[in-house]
Parts: structure tokens; C-alpha cells; sequence
């Protein structure tokens, strides 16, 4: 089963022996090199620093019983040090010495050996604790890559922004011109044109706005503005702004009656809404049906968006709210969300002290609903 | 501020949005001058001193908040208004910024703008 040292271990750091005791050093230095790995020796623990601080070795096989510096010792100085704290220590002790084994993990050894060796037992130590500590730097060297991905994501993301932003401000703005000026001399048809065109450039900036929220929201970066308001109010607006998108669908409120007050920031629950209604939208057919429905309960308040679209497999229900969920359905050809929207709306529900979910059968509709507290936060 | 129409200078490296904003805003009876190059946008003001300035953030060599410390710096331009304009906020985040100066995003809301002129010409 003997496995020989791999190109690393004879061309790496090494190992690094340290022992008071000649006769020992050369025992365990000559049955390790016999297998590959290349070692080093220090015959006190002053000079074990030292040769760690010249060249950091890979392991250290440190024998507890030394004059002057004890094991322990030398081992609380590698662990104050920032740059040799992750060389791997094993302690070596002999049988009949009395080695503290609890001292010897609490000053940070990663394991222990003891005289007299046992050529395979200490092979098997010394490679377990070299592979991990490889693995241990290369997780660390991945995750260092993947952070510098993650900013330079973000980055990407704010540039895209900004360049999608300008040309759509440029196309609203100019629709806006259009449709202030020349609405009278417009054919009514032509009039209809461009307010959908309008209409479609603000839920494209809605879109946008959503991945900038999601990444503030991520970065703690958003505060809500709380204030008294009534979800009714605010849903009517939102359906008031659907109208020039809706087509022939059927898009109604069913409200129990008066107004429902809570406390909330009232433009992002108008924005969570729109989202919610905008995405039925988007997945119901040109002769579809969309009703939303505010039910007071208790101490809380349902809020439903409803529709007779195509419904949505219950292996995505789960993750259509994920950042990256869609990207899942999208693989397969099939989209059940657009953007970050829903993304959006779980973040600002739940920054909310609220809850939201999906329900969803496939071929009979969806009904994507929110829960929200009654009473203050 | 002048007697006759309130002037506008936009300062913005899109010479598009620039002429779109324009448009829009001579239709709402405003004199309007655009600058899409940011270095010169302290020099154009001081040809055609105007009562305020609608300038985007983000653009390049200089950005929209070194475009204003300039104007500070010149006792001409002192006093002019800034209205921000930033396609890295939400319209949440319209109003006042922290340094009291009013930021729109964009896509720009036309009426919104048109408000937030009024008021600066008003407060100057």
C-alpha cells in the first residue's frame, strides 16, 4: 500500500524535523527520504524558528522534549505568526515520556507520533496532513479567485447598467415628446402604439431598477422608508399603470372593501406588486385572466396575484425566487420569471418581516402571494 | 435669474439625451444649451450663464460632482444650481443626496425634471 512522495513533496518546502536528539532526527529523517520526501532538520526549537522563518516548510514534525524551548513553545510561536500559523505541527513524543496530548492540540498541533516509530503509521500521518494542507491552500486560493470574480461582477452588472440605462432614458424620453405633442394629430391606433412602447420601456427600467436593488439589498445597502399606507391604494395604482399592457387579458381586484393600512415603505410594496403583476402578465395568454386579491387575517394581510397560465413545474417553485433560479429553467427552454423581479419582491417582503410564496399547479394557473404583518414592525 | 425664459445648460457626454432633453424642455419654454464634453462645460457656462445646470454623474475624464466643485470655484458660476442626473440610482432614491443637491435617474420623468427646475429657479 506504500504510495510514493509525490514531484511536490521532493521539490516543495519539505519537512521539517526538529529534535534535541540526533540519533532520532537521523531515524526519522532517513525513513522519510527512503519514501521521497525531502527534509530539513533543526536540532533545537530557536533554530526551528528560524529555519520556518528562512524557508516556511510544508510540515513540522516537532518533538515536545527539548531544553530550553520546549515543543509547545515553539509551537505558540509558529501560531503567532501570520505568515508560518498554517504549517502543519505534528508533536513527537516517546512512549514513556508523558506528552500532554490536549496541550499539544490546544497550542494548534494537528496531530501526534510517538517513539518508537512505526515507519508506515508516520507516513500516514505525514501525507494526510500534507494533502490537507494543500487542499486547505487551494480552497483558500479559489475562494480569493472567486471573491475577485464576485467584485468583478458587480462591476460588470453596474457597467451594464449604466449602458442600458442611458439609451432606454434617451427612447422613454423621446416617446414622451412625442406622445405630449403630437397626441391630437396622432391616429388613435398610432396613439396606442406608442404608449405600449412607453409603457414596455418603463417595465424595462423597472427590470433594471430591480438588479441594482438586489444587489443593494445584498449589500445591506437599502433602507425602507416606513410610513403608514393602504395596500389597496397602492395596488390600484399598480393596475392603473398595467392597463397599457394588459392586451385583452382580464386584470381585476378582488379587495375585501375599505382600505387595509400597514406599516411599510409604500413605493418598493408599488414595486413588489408591480413585479408580481407584471410577471402574471407576461405568463398568461392574450385571453387570460389575472385577479388580485388583499385579505386581511388575523394579524396579517394576504396579498394574491392570480392567474390561468401555464403554471409552474413544483421543481422550480422552490427556486423561482433565487437569484439565480430561472437560470435553471432557462437551461431547458422555459422561462417562469423574467429578470430579477421575484428576486426583488422575496428580499422586500422579507426585509418587510414578511413572507412569500408560490402556489402553483402546472396547466391550471399560478397564484404568487405575500404575507405581510398588520400591525406595526 | 434672467427676466426672460430661465435657462438650462445640460451637461451630459449622451448627445442624444442631451437632445432629447432638449426638445423637451424648449417645448416646456426653457433656453436650453447642451455641453456633451464635461471639461468644457464650466467654459460654455460662462458664455451663456445660465440658471441652472442639469448634469449627469457618470461621465468620462470628469464627473458630474467635479463639474460642480469647478462652477463653485468661479464666482460667476457660484451660485448656479446643479440638478444631478445618474443612471446608477433608482427612483426611490430620487430627491435631495446627502449634499443637498437634487438627483433624478434615469430614464428621466420629464414632469419630474420640469418640477425640480422650478423649484431651483425659484429658491435662487
Amino acid at each position: 500500500m506504500r504510495k510514493p512522495a509525490t514531484e511536490a513533496d521532493q521539490e516543495g518546502p519539505g519537512i521539517l524535523i526538529v529534535d534535541d536528539a540526533p540519533a532520532n532526527v537521523r531515524l526519522l529523517a532517513d525513513m522519510l527520504k527512503d519514501r521521497g520526501y525531502k527534509i530539513r532538520v533543526a536540532l533545537s526549537g530557536e533554530r526551528a524558528l528560524q529555519a520556518a522563518h528562512n524557508h516556511p516548510p510544508s510540515l513540522i514534525l516537532l518533538d515536545v522534549n527539548m531544553p530550553e524551548m520546549n515543543g509547545y513553545e515553539v509551537c505558540g510561536q509558529l501560531k503567532a505568526d501570520a505568515e508560518l500559523r498554517d504549517i502543519p505541527v505534528i508533536f513527537i513524543s516517546a512512549m514513556h515520556e508523558t506528552m500532554d496530548k490536549v496541550k499539544a492540540f490546544g497550542v494548534g498541533g494537528v496531530d501526534y507520533i510517538t517513539k518508537p516509530f512505526q515507519v508506515e503509521e508516520v507516513e500516514a500521518r505525514v501525507r494526510t496532513h500534507l494533502e490537507l494542507h494543500r487542499q486547505r491552500h487551494e480552497l483558500r486560493r479559489s475562494y480569493a479567485r472567486l471573491r475577485e470574480l464576485e467584485n468583478l461582477r458587480d462591476t460588470l452588472v453596474h457597467m451594464i447598467i449604466h449602458d442600458l440605462r442611458n439609451p432606454l432614458s434617451v427612447i422613454h424620453g423621446n416617446l414622451g415628446v412625442v406622445l405630449e405633442s403630437e397626441a391630437l394629430a396622432l391616429a388613435p391606433k398610432n396613439r396606442k402604439f406608442l404608449e405600449t412602447a412607453l409603457a414596455v420601456s418603463s417595465s424595462l427600467a423597472e427590470m433594471i431598477s430591480s438588479i441594482l436593488d438586489v444587489n443593494r439589498m445584498e449589500a445591506g445597502a437599502m433602507k425602507l422608508n416606513l410610513g403608514r399606507c393602504d395596500l389597496v391604494a397602492v395596488a390600484a395604482r399598480v393596475l392603473a399603470g398595467a392597463e397599457a399592457i394588459r392586451g385583452r387579458r382580464n386584470l381585476a381586484m378582488e379587495a375585501s372593501g375599505g382600505p387595509v393600512e400597514v406599516v411599510a415603505d409604500a413605493d418598493i410594496l408599488f414595486r413588489v406588486i408591480q413585479n408580481l403583476v407584471d410577471n402574471a402578465l407576461k405568463f398568461t395568454p392574450a385571453d387570460g385572466w389575472i385577479r388580485l386579491a388583499i385579505t386581511p387575517d388575523g394579524d396579517h394581510v394576504h396579498v394574491a396575484v392570480k392567474d390561468n397560465g401555464p403554471g409552474i413545474p413544483e421543481a422550480y417553485q422552490r427556486m423561482i425566487f433565487d437569484k439565480f433560479g430561472q437560470v435553471a429553467g432557462f437551461e431547458h427552454q422555459q422561462k417562469y420569471a423574467t429578470g430579477l423581479g421575484l428576486t426583488f419582491c422575496k428580499m422586500a417582503v422579507e426585509a418587510h418581516g414578511g413572507r412569500i410564496g408560490v402556489e402553483s399547479r402546472e396547466g391550471l394557473g399560478s397564484s404568487f402571494w405575500f404575507d405581510l404583518p398588520l400591525k406595526g414592525m | 435669474m434672467s427676466t426672460l425664459s430661465p435657462k438650462v445648460m445640460l451637461v451630459d457626454d449622451d448627445e442624444l439625451h442631451n437632445e432629447m432633453l432638449k426638445t423637451a424642455l424648449e417645448r416646456r419654454g426653457f433656453v436650453v444649451c447642451t455641453e456633451s464634453n464635461a471639461t468644457n462645460a464650466l467654459k460654455t457656462a460662462l458664455g451663456f450663464k445660465p440658471d441652472v445646470v442639469v448634469c449627469d454623474i457618470a461621465m468620462p475624464g470628469k464627473s458630474g460632482r467635479n463639474v460642480m466643485q469647478e462652477f463653485k470655484a468661479h464666482r460667476t458660476t457660484r451660485d448656479t444650481p446643479f440638478i444631478f442626473l445618474s443612471s446608477l440610482v433608482v427612483k426611490r432614491e430620487e430627491g435631495k443626496s446627502a449634499d443637498q443637491h437634487l438627483m433624478l435617474a434615469k430614464p428621466i420623468d420629464i414632469i419630474q425634471l420640469e418640477q425640480y427646475i422650478r423649484e431651483c429657479l425659484k429658491s435662487d
